[in-house]
């Protein structure tokens, strides 16, 4: 009994040493720098976009000297993985452990509901650089919780507006994945282009990340259809062209998608990428002052290609976030930043940048189309229209 | 009978230490030994299973994971009170633990194992294609903690939530340990070892495999609730394989049939994870780097550290004293 009461007396003066220890860590310092806590996967299957997220936040904090509002501006790191249980566990750290004063990042989706949950309770701004599940900046939103990248359908809406409108396409089979983004995604396009006139024939599904669509083609018929839709990324969105032109459905049906055929699957796609419409919030090619300095500055940091989506979420989302603390004079009265947040109002190398009630960015949104160029197709800006909202609709 | 007390203080020794823990440390180290609670009773109710019967499953956290699921779609699509629906959550995930078990102990091993990945799957899948009911993708948030009733004792706040996880561990770590000790658990440890004699010695050895099935399954789910409500979240990643193989890894490291050797690694692997995710971009690797050297210098198992230093002992001492529990003697 003696040596358990020993042991029991030496446990507990450990974890009181400890204890103090950590205390004496925790004292806040009343000058010290702003810390933002940069959440993104940059292990699993989202680490390439997590890295180039977190590539395009530190690209804008090092553009203004890391510092906003004479205040030093630190920025900590850490992998989410895409694991949500995985996120939530490391936003607890950043706030309880590194102090940090804010979040951002997030990337997937799946992420999105169970961090915003967090940041409603914990009280702790939180800014989506990208993830778009619409219901973070839905009805019962917090007021913690902002997002600067489009929820998920946001430039499908317009999409499937300028199908039905300016293409005067009549009826659509739409190609999706099968989870809660492809579905959210499929809403709002079939949303416009139905309100446009338009009809969705079909709606096929595959399971997500298959690259064998051939089941799914072969169920919509192509005399049915004047266009098709999809929403697949990456080797997924190399084979659905190829299969759709191999089923014999392009070019004669057209297909619209959403920002996810990157330069790299449109040069791989070569000759059948010609008349591909998409809509997204960022292109390279837009032709404004802005985003020239912002190309400048992305090719300074070493890159030897053009900026896509993620690159340009992670810079731009960093942007509205210093703009808000740049005008709240600091981020130590929260209540004065987030008001700042909900406020601003910015000329972003996308066009101009506000947040609607909901904490959700309305935003420019381009639609492009593949063109022949002179090196082979180019995408080019075929339409530009201001002011998107989340639940954005055409003017009469 | 200071083998007998031995698992009683153990469990209070650590009971103490635990108790102090939200005076000395701040909020995040209090939440953060709240998840590791929670993975650490998983873990000690599968060594049940895996540590006493021999039987490995790779799907453990289908129990863990339903429970919530259970819980969550109770009060947010049925408007249950949150204890009932707690109470619903654990009841369905061991009722179809319950309605498994005949089927899955059928298997031995690696058939097992697989059976059981294949259950974690289906569940998995179940939930991510279950669009609004299961909230698909992107699972159920904004689960809200229940309330005890009294002033003092506040679920919603971090220590509050600690200190009813704490009880909740306590209370089911003092069953394991009774079950284990008890003419039943020796039972489990002698199918392992020798499943024929068993049989032939008239035990019905389907039937203990599968109370132990539904016993492992049992505490993941009571843990699996307080999970859903301390993230107020639960998704597809709680039905997920790899979480089983977190769970798994945890009762091969802390030391299969030790009961508190699981206990400890199952807390431990998810405070270490944490912490090295924070320092290293690399952290998968460091952390598998850290299992292989775990498993190859401790193949006991850190359970097997205190019978490395009691053998130390006597061999300076004399003849071992005490007898060793059923237990210990793995």
């Amino acid at each position: 009994m003696k040596r358990f009461l020993t042991l029991f007396l030496a446990l507990s003066f450990a974890f009181t040493g400890l204890g103090v220890a950590v205390a004496q860590d925790a004292t806040p310092e009343a000058s010290g720098p702003i810390k933002i806590g940069v959440l993104n996967p940059t292990t699993g299957s989202f680490a390439v976009f997590g890295e180039q997220v977190n590539a395009g936040i530190q690209l804008y904090f090092d553009s203004i000297g890391n510092e906003v509002a004479g205040i030093p501006i630190e920025l900590v790191f850490a992998d989410t993985a895409g694991d949500p249980q995985q996120a939530l566990d490391q936003a607890r750290r950043l706030v309880g452990e590194e102090d940090v004063d804010m979040l951002m990042g997030i990337i997937n989706s799946a992420v999105v509901p169970p961090l915003a949950e967090f940041a409603a309770t914990e009280e702790i701004p939180l800014v989506f650089s990208v993830g778009g599940a619409q219901v973070a900046t839905g009805p019962d939103r917090s007021p913690y919780v902002f997002r600067t990248a489009l929820a998920n359908g946001q430039q499908d809406r317009v999409l499937g507006w300028y199908t039905a409108e300016i293409l005067g396409k009549q009826s659509a089979a739409t190609f999706a994945w099968d989870f809660i983004v492809g579905e959210e995604r499929v809403g709002g396009f079939a949303d416009t282009f139905t309100a446009a006139g338009g009809e969705i024939v079909s709606e096929q599904k595959p399971p997500l990340g298959t690259t064998d669509y051939g089941p799914f083609i072969g169920q919509v018929d192509p005399t049915s259809i004047d266009v098709a839709y999809a929403f697949f990324s990456g080797p997924g969105a190399l084979a659905f062209a190829q299969q759709m032109a191999d089923f014999g459905l392009t070019p004669n049906v057209g297909l619209v998608a959403s920002d996810y055929f990157t330069a790299g699957i449109l040069e791989e796609m070569g000759e059948t990428a010609l008349g591909l419409v998409q809509a997204g919030g960022y292109t390279s090619s837009i032709d404004t002052p802005e985003n020239a300095a912002y190309l400048e500055a992305f090719a300074a940091s070493g890159q030897d290609r053009l900026p896509g989506t993620y690159d340009y979420e992670g810079y731009l989302s960093a942007m509205v976030v210093a703009d808000a603390i740049e005008r709240a004079g600091g981020i130590g009265d929260e209540q004065a930043f987030l008001d700042a947040l909900a406020a601003a109002d910015i000329t972003t190398p996308s066009g101009q940048f506000t947040f609607d009630e909901s904490g959700q960015a309305v935003r420019t949104i381009f639609v492009t189309e593949v063109t022949e160029g002179d090196g082979g197709p180019v995408q080019s800006i075929v339409e530009t229209v201001d002011g998107v909202g989340q639940s954005w609709a055409a003017a009469g | 009978m200071r083998s007998v007390l031995r698992d009683e203080r153990i469990l209070l020794a650590g009971t103490l230490v635990l108790c102090v823990v939200p005076f000395v440390f701040g909020n995040y180290w209090t939440g953060l030994l709240t998840q590791a609670l929670i993975f650490a009773g998983v873990a000690m109710g599968l060594d049940i299973l895996v540590g006493f019967t021999g039987m490995p499953s790779l799907g453990h956290a289908a129990f863990f994971g339903l429970s919530g699921y259970g819980a969550a779609i109770g009060i947010q699509r049925y408007d249950l009170n949150p204890w009932l629906a707690a109470l619903t959550g654990i009841l369905f995930s061991i009722a179809l633990a319950v309605l498994f078990a005949p089927l899955a102990v059928r298997m031995r091993g690696l058939a097992f194992l697989t059976i059981m990945l294949a259950f974690g799957q289906v569940c998995w899948g179940i939930a991510t294609r279950g669009g609004d009911f299961t909230g698909g993708e992107n699972g159920l948030p904004g689960i809200p903690r229940p309330s005890l009733g009294l002033g003092w004792w506040d679920l919603k706040t971090t220590d509050g939530f600690y200190y009813f996880t704490l009880v909740c561990t306590v209370l089911v770590s003092f069953v394991l340990v009774r079950i284990a000790r008890s003419a039943f658990g020796a039972s489990l440890l002698g199918i392992r070892e020798n499943e024929t004699r068993m049989m032939t010695m008239g035990y019905h050895v389907a039937a203990r495999r599968a109370a132990a099935f539904s016993i492992a399954a049992g505490a993941g789910a009571i843990f699996g609730v307080l999970s859903a409500f301390f993230n107020g979240y639960v998704g597809p990643g709680t039905l997920d394989w790899r979480l089983s193989a977190q769970f798994l890894l945890s009762v091969v490291i802390g030391g299969a049939g030790s009961l508190w050797g699981p206990f400890v690694a199952g807390g431990g692997l998810h405070i270490v994870k944490t912490y090295i995710t924070g320092q290293t971009q690399y952290w998968p690797m460091v952390l598998g780097a850290l299992y292989v050297f775990a498993v190859v210098v401790l193949p006991g198992g850190i359970a097997s550290l205190i019978t490395l230093a009691r053998n130390r002992r006597n061999r300076s001492s004399g003849p071992a004293t005490g007898s060793t529990t059923a237990v210990s003697s793995k």
